[in-house]
Parts: structure tokens; sequence; C-alpha cells
């Protein structure tokens, strides 16, 4: 089905291609946004990424391939907005009042605290746990989509856990200390 | 939190993260009013000319045009290079060079040639970015792509051709045509490069890529039949010049180079990668990796991929490693035709005939190897703390030696032994 659309919409073929947009739209949203952090920029990334596509298609070898094909682009534009945003100097640093603030309850909650950690690291660190976490990129491909060696790949995947494994630690460690020293 | 749990946790939580993330309204309307009024570009096959001249300016270095950078690099490595390397032209070692890429990521990324006593030599001048090397059947050229810079299709890179013995004397097989990043391959008689052109339309937009030949004298380039041209992976030319050999999604083919003799051998199943042909040095075989059918359709990370070998006239298929708790990959012919390099979670060297498999000791790490040319040694690349080329004395016996270091990853073959005639 996907490969006769894509066919199609290489052929020129708007309605097919607004029927594969639709079909990827979510996971392109949900994957820019856990790169980016922040709902704009991750529509900014989608858009361009769909209009990319729709421009490219013609030059997609294996039609079987469109996913993983599209999910480069995006983590292209990704890497793009990041660039932009550091030249022009008004990326904004996450407050993390959170990660200092003791839960209502005295316990924090799993899923939030995973969000907090992960917030805290660098786009370039959130790229390559996505690329190789959430999209299941092998090792040599996600090296490749990022020009770097897979050795180079492999440390930075080490770096960035070990930079999440230290943020969530520092996170249940704020957790844990009384409100009015952090105030 | 064990590194397993954390990854799992990581893992679920981006999914439930992904999944919780819904596009605002509006998103596709926007995109479709403008892909509605955009039409696909289709057009020529050359980039214009302004077009290349804008990815002639390096990244981070604007308005300073990387090819004036290369031309006083290449003066500089010219006259530079007599007092460095004893002057040119070079004296190839009589083991033939070790090729390789250092670098980190493109803009960075060179050819270096390694000698086995270890002595380097810069391939690629300063101010320069080169990767995927591919040394001519007769061992006196390499053919390489020249990185121009990164648009937002990916990497530009125009196809080269220098002297082994005289890298400075580097020239453009195809000027202005940007090519895709993919693996060289020479015809056995060294007239013919296999490269994968993009082409742009008058607006400098990429409309789509198809494998071609290029003469590699420059003088012109000639057409691929399909399914070769687009779509197939994989192509690896016989080392009589009779045959390509490629993957297509529904198996493995044949066709010799005008597409006369067309012909599927083999259903192949599963997923492949590059470096997974390799013809023996006589051109009747062929081998090639495929999942066996009754292990089902799966990636080959799950350790059911097995090395087949197969006649080139369709007979004699067989299973050479047959091993179903692993996977093996990237067979690599020696050249006395004896025997079969493979890669795999222990890599090893079968026999082809008796299928009598030799263990690497230490090889875990092991990420590329090439034959010598004599069969005797192989060279390799290890997957670990200082990534280094040793050369392995499998004939003789004895230990590795390290004649490099550094060696980057490719999305090319990761080192290539320089033939000697």
């Amino acid at each position: 089905m996907t490969r006769d659309l894509v066919l199609q919409a290489q052929r020129g073929d708007h309605d097919a291609f607004e029927r594969l947009a639709s079909a990827v739209l979510g996971r392109l949203y949900g994957t820019a946004s856990l790169i980016l952090r922040d709902p704009d920029a991750a529509r900014d990334a989608v858009q361009e990424t769909l209009i990319k596509a729709w421009r490219g298609l013609p030059t997609l070898r294996e039609p079987d391939a469109f996913e993983g094909w599209v999910y480069r682009i995006l983590v292209r534009s990704c890497r793009s907005a990041i660039r932009t945003r550091r030249r022009l100097a008004v990326e904004v640093r996450q407050l993390d009042i959170d990660i200092a603030r003791p839960s209502d309850e005295g316990t924090v909650d799993d899923r939030d605290q995973m969000e907090r950690a992960f917030r805290r690291l660098t786009p370039e660190q959130r790229t390559v746990l996505v690329l190789h976490h959430h999209l299941g990129l092998p090792l040599a491909e996600s090296a490749d989509l990022l020009g770097i060696p897979t050795g180079t790949m492999k440390s930075r995947v080490s770096r960035a856990t070990a930079a999440l494994r230290a943020a969530l630690e520092a996170d249940a460690r704020a957790a844990a200390v009384p409100m009015e020293k952090t105030a | 939190m064990s590194a397993h749990d954390l990854d799992a946790r990581l893992t679920a939580w981006m999914a439930a993260a992904a999944e919780a993330e819904h596009p605002p309204a509006g998103v596709l309307g926007d995109v479709f009013d403008v892909t509605r009024r955009s039409p696909q570009p289709r057009g020529p096959w050359v980039r214009p000319a302004a077009r290349t001249a804008d990815l002639w300016r390096a990244r981070g270095r604007a308005g300073t045009p990387l090819r004036l950078l290369a031309v006083a690099a290449l003066a500089v490595t010219v006259a530079g290079g007599a007092l460095l390397a004893g002057g040119f032209p070079w004296q190839p070692p009589v083991d033939g060079y070790i090729a390789i890429e250092q670098g980190e990521g493109y803009p960075d990324r060179r050819i270096v040639l390694i000698d086995e006593h270890g002595i380097t030599r810069q391939f690629t001048p300063p101010g320069v970015a080169d990767t995927c090397p591919a040394f001519s059947p007769d061992g006196s050229q390499i053919a390489f792509l020249e990185v121009r810079g990164e648009s937002a299709w990916g990497w530009d890179m125009e196809l080269m051709v220098a002297p082994v013995d005289n890298p400075a004397a580097r020239r453009a097989v195809a000027p202005g045509q940007v090519m895709h990043q993919a693996e060289l391959e020479w015809s056995p008689d060294g007239r013919w490069l296999m490269a994968y052109p993009t082409m742009f339309d008058a607006r400098g937009e990429p409309i789509r890529s198809e494998r071609r030949l290029f003469a590699s004298d420059g003088s012109g380039s000639r057409a691929l039949p399909a399914p070769l041209a687009s779509g197939s992976r994989n192509p690896v030319w016989s080392p009589d010049g009779r045959w390509i050999s490629f993957i297509n999604p529904d198996g493995l083919w044949v066709t010799q180079p005008d597409g006369t003799g067309m012909r599927r051998l083999a259903a192949v199943e599963g997923r492949f990668r590059s470096h997974d042909l390799s013809w023996s040095p006589d051109s009747s075989r062929i081998a090639f990796v495929t999942n066996p059918p009754d292990r089902g359709v799966v990636a080959f990370e799950d350790g059911r991929t097995d090395v087949f070998v197969i006649g080139v006239d369709g007979t004699g298929l067989r299973n050479l490693t047959n091993t179903a708790n692993e996977s093996e990959y990237r067979p690599a012919w020696s050249p006395d035709g004896t025997r079969i390099a493979i890669w795999a979670a222990n890599p090893g060297i079968v026999d082809v005939e008796t299928g009598v498999r030799s263990v690497i000791p230490n090889g875990e790490d092991i990420a590329a190897f090439a034959w010598s040319s004599d069969g005797d040694r192989l060279a390799v690349v290890r997957d670990s703390p200082g990534r280094t080329v040793e050369i392995l004395p499998i004939e003789t016996g004895g230990p590795p030696r390290v004649v490099g270091r550094d060696a980057a990853a490719s999305f090319c073959r990761m080192l290539e032994w320089q033939t000697q005639q």
C-alpha cells in the first residue's frame, strides 16, 4: 500500500502524497518534539520535512524505504533548526524549576522525571538518543546521517546516556532537598 | 539502575512521549498549500553552475571559496610533498598501500595511505575532504568522492580520480555532477567507474538519482539498464568483466553491463547491507547473504542470516555457514578462491570446499577487513579505542601488527588494499 502510494507520489500525484503525509505526520511530529522540546520548532521542522519530501520524492531510490528516508529529512531539519536557534542566540535555556521542587506527594512520577532529565540534555544529545532508541537506527546508519564515524556515534550515545543518568540522579537528589534551601 | 534498565526505560518513555504529542491543527493544510502550488522538479542531469559554486563555499567559512583553498592546498602539498614524502612520484610499497579514511565527519574527512611498515601518507591535501577510496584494478589509481558541501538533501560529492603515486594530480571524472555517497565500483579493465549521480532541475532542486557508468578518463558516461540503474543495491562487477551482480528486492540478479542476459539467480529475503556480495576470483560463483527461508524474514541483527554461494549459471546454491544463532555477512573471497572471510560476532575464514570455519582470535571488534593480493594476510580495522589498522598473518601465524590508527567508519568500504599486478 505504502509502496504504491510512494510510486504514485513520485509521479507527481498530490493525493497520494497527501495520504502518505497524513499517515506519517503523527510520528514525525512526535519525533521532532522529542528532539527539539519546542512545539513551534517541531511544527516548523515537520512542515519543512514534508515539503522537502514532496520535492525530493523523485530522488528516492527505494519506495519501500520511504519512512526511513523521510525520518532522515526530519532529523536534518531538526539539526538545522538547532543550528539556527544557536546562531540567532535565541535558544532559551530551560530553567529546571521542577527539578528542585518536591512533588506534592513527596514522590516523583517516573515519566515526569524522565521528561525533566531528557529536557536537560543538549539538543545534540537528544538527537543521538532519539536516533538510537526511538527510531532504532543502527549505529552505522545514525553515524552516516550525522556525518560522523560509527565509533564517534557510539561514544556520543554513551555520553548522552551518561548525561541522562546524571540528570536523573540530580533530579532524585534535588527532590530530597527542602524547599527553603532552593528558594 | 542498570544500563539495560535505563535503556529500556528511556525507549518506553520516548515511545509514550512521542505518541502523546499531537500535531497542531493546520500543519498539513499549510504543507499542502505549498506542495499543491509546487510541482515536483523535473529536469536535466547536471547541477547548474551557480549551485555548484555555492557548494564550494565551505561550511562555517562564509565567503571563502573552498576551491581556492583546495587549489592553494594542492600547491602547498605539491611543494611540500617532496620534502615530506621523499618526492613525487611516490614509490608504492611492494605489498601495496592500504587505504583508510580518517577525520571526524565529512568536513574533515581525508584518505590516508598506509604501508605494511606503518608509514602513512596523506592522500588528501589540507583543506579538502575526500571519502570512499577505491583502487583501480591495476592498482595505479584511486577513485574517490571529494566532499563539496552539505545541502538539505545530504552531502554533495564529486567523482575524482588520482594516480596513487601522485595524489596532487587529482581530476574530476564528471565535472559538475553531484554524486550520492555510495561505493565506487571499477570495471575490471579500469575503463569505467560505476557511480550514483543526482539529477537537478534548472532551479538546483534534485529530482532523482540513477547509477551510471563514467569513463575513468573523463570522456563521458553511459546509462545502465533498469533496475540496476535505480532500485537495486550492491552492484559488483565480476572479475572477468562480463557480469554485474546486484540485489533487487526480490533476489540476487546478474546482468551484462548493457542489460544482456539479465536474470535472477536466487530469491533472497531479509535485509541487506553494502559489501554483501563477493565474486569468486574466477567469476564462476557469487557469495551473498540472506535469511534461510525456514527462519523467517527477519533483520540480520537477529542472528539468522547466513552466507550462501551460488554459481553464475544459477546452479550449486549452498549455505556456506548455516548457523541458526549467529549472523554472518560481508563475505570477501580470497584472491586464490579457496576461502571466504566473513564478518560475524566472531569473524572468521571459511574454507569454500569443506565449509570448515576458522575463527579469528580476538576478532570480536573487527569492523572491516581486506585481503592482501597474495591471500596470506588480512588487513583489519578494529572498532575499539584507537580504531587501529592491523595486519593479521593468517597463513604464517604470529601476532597482529598495528600499522595505523584512527580509521574512520565509512559508508563505503572502511579499508582497501591496493592490488599488486
